[in-house]
């Protein structure tokens, strides 16, 4: 008869459940991670969507659908083109995988570094950033004559417990914004979460501008007095939720610091 | 509380083991476990049901798994092997969730990888699982998984409708009673933050107790 409290038992047993318990969330994760990569994948793309306000939230569409949408092919006479530029607003001629491939977020802390150190350190790092964006094209002839109906550009900052990461649309007159979307936070539900819900995000579409009254790029803040909130360069703080919409400032100001360049040179080419 | 030897799949023992979690012996009503994650996911219908159905199939395995291994477990390490048996339950559905359920799992967050420290499931290992047989510990598990996400999803209900409007994102209070449409009605705020459902569950522990007099005997 074993001894179930002897040393070599209990550390036999330990191992056994231990390899075993390792063994099948091995096999699961292998199992599930193509699935996983490809959820993963259609939920941000719907994101993006749910920003240029072709998707409205929570509407059901084909994840297919979504996915053609970023294809050549389109999805509807709808096209989205991932595209980059510098820091100047230069677009760079990368290779979509290349682009995909950036990290918009570490992009933008090279590019706040140079800017609180010096004007010179400045100018090289946004001739060497490369920015990511999409653009979103609402027929075919659009999409040949290169005039987009939108941008969407990367946003992220930390919130209370997390990097908050989402998208902000533009639209093609380069100053309306067209929403903002988050695809990943970690927030708390009920306060911080609500950048995902309608009291934060129904104050965007047709309502902000990224450009004050005398037409100069500027960045959407914060207000927690309703009057002024209403205004085209402000947005309603959230209740409760100070840190997370202190976060959604700061990468509101990023964004107007470093993407609004993209927006003069597509202005300029019109 | 333990189940007699040699009963049927759906004896009386067995049926008591079903019933008792959601009466007599409510997770959350009586033995006010899982608080957390009842204020945290209940501001709508979809994570509610996700997590109620999470808790119960986790609390269920867990104590089916824990069972049939109780005569080999290591009195030493006893609650590190539940333990490991419940966080590999839980990692398997946060995974299952990720792959088929993504915007369902990103609402939940935290909420899903927090079943592991969610006091019903080791509860239940230590309380029932442990001494008693692999089928009456699945029913207990699994129905006391059920018993806290039926006061879940009681209190979702309330917390969606009057918080939003809505039940399962499908408008029940007309837009065209809201004040910003020119009605005079407005969504009660206090549903949609934490506080609301600490005012839920408090009524309904409330009715509860009036509802099954346990405490006046």
């Amino acid at each position: 008869m074993l001894n179930k409290n002897s040393t070599v038992y209990t550390f036999v047993f330990a191992t056994i459940v231990t390899v075993v318990s390792g063994t099948i969330l091995g096999v699961c994760a292998s199992a599930l991670a193509k699935q996983q990569e490809t959820a993963a994948e259609v939920y941000k793309k719907t994101k993006i969507l749910n920003a240029f306000q072709v998707v409205k939230k929570g509407e059901k569409v084909d994840p297919k659908d979504i996915l053609n949408a970023f294809a050549p092919s389109g999805w509807d006479s709808k096209f989205v083109v991932v595209k980059a530029c510098d820091g100047n607003g230069k677009k760079l001629e990368l290779q979509k995988d290349e682009i995909l491939g950036l990290d918009p977020k570490g992009e933008i802390k090279k590019l706040k570094v140079a800017h609180d150190a010096s004007p010179e350190a400045e100018a090289k790092a946004r001739s060497e950033a490369k920015l990511p964006y999409f653009a979103y094209y609402d027929s075919e002839a659009t999409l040949k004559a290169d005039k987009p109906a939108g941008f969407a550009m990367p946003i992220s900052a930390f919130g209370l417990y997390s990097v908050c990461y989402g998208f902000i649309a533009i639209k093609g007159d380069c100053e309306t914004v067209m929403g903002i979307t988050y695809y990943k936070d970690g927030e708390t539900p009920g306060l911080g979460a609500n950048i995902n819900e309608p009291v934060f995000q129904d104050q965007w579409p047709d309502k902000k501008k990224i450009v004050d009254a005398a037409g100069h790029y500027v960045a959407v803040k914060a207000s927690k007095d309703p009057s002024l909130a209403k205004d085209a360069n402000h947005f309603m703080s959230l209740s409760g939720a100070t840190f997370t919409t202190n976060g959604v400032d700061e990468m509101l100001k990023d964004f107007s610091l470093f993407y609004t360049p993209v927006f003069m040179n597509y202005k300029g080419a019109k | 509380m333990s189940a007699p030897a040699n009963e049927g799949l759906f004896s009386p023992a067995n049926m008591k083991v079903i019933k008792d979690p959601f009466i007599v012996n409510n997770p959350i009503a009586v033995q006010v476990l899982g608080i957390c994650s009842a204020l945290a996911v209940t501001t709508s219908m979809k994570p509610a049901i996700i997590m109620a159905v999470a808790v119960s199939l986790v609390t269920g395995f867990s104590s089916l798994a824990i069972s049939m291994m109780r005569n080999f477990i290591p009195s030493k390490i006893r609650m590190i092997v539940e333990l490991v048996i419940i966080s590999t339950l839980v990692i398997i559905v946060d995974q299952l969730l990720k792959a088929y359920a993504y915007e369902l799992s990103a609402k939940l967050s935290v909420f899903v990888g927090l079943i592991i420290t969610n006091c019903i499931v080791m509860g239940r290992a230590e309380a029932f699982a442990m001494s008693n047989k692999p089928w009456p510990s699945f029913l207990d598990g699994f129905c006391n998984g059920a018993g806290y996400g039926a006061l879940l999803i009681i209190t979702a209900v309330f917390r969606e409708i009057f918080g939003s409007g809505k039940l399962f994102d499908v408008r029940i209070i007309p837009e065209s009673w809201y004040a910003s449409n020119g009605g005079w009605y407005y969504d009660n705020g206090i549903m949609i933050v934490p506080t609301g459902a600490f005012v839920l569950i408090a009524v309904l522990i409330w009715l509860h107790r009036e509802y099954t007099k346990q405490y006046d005997k």
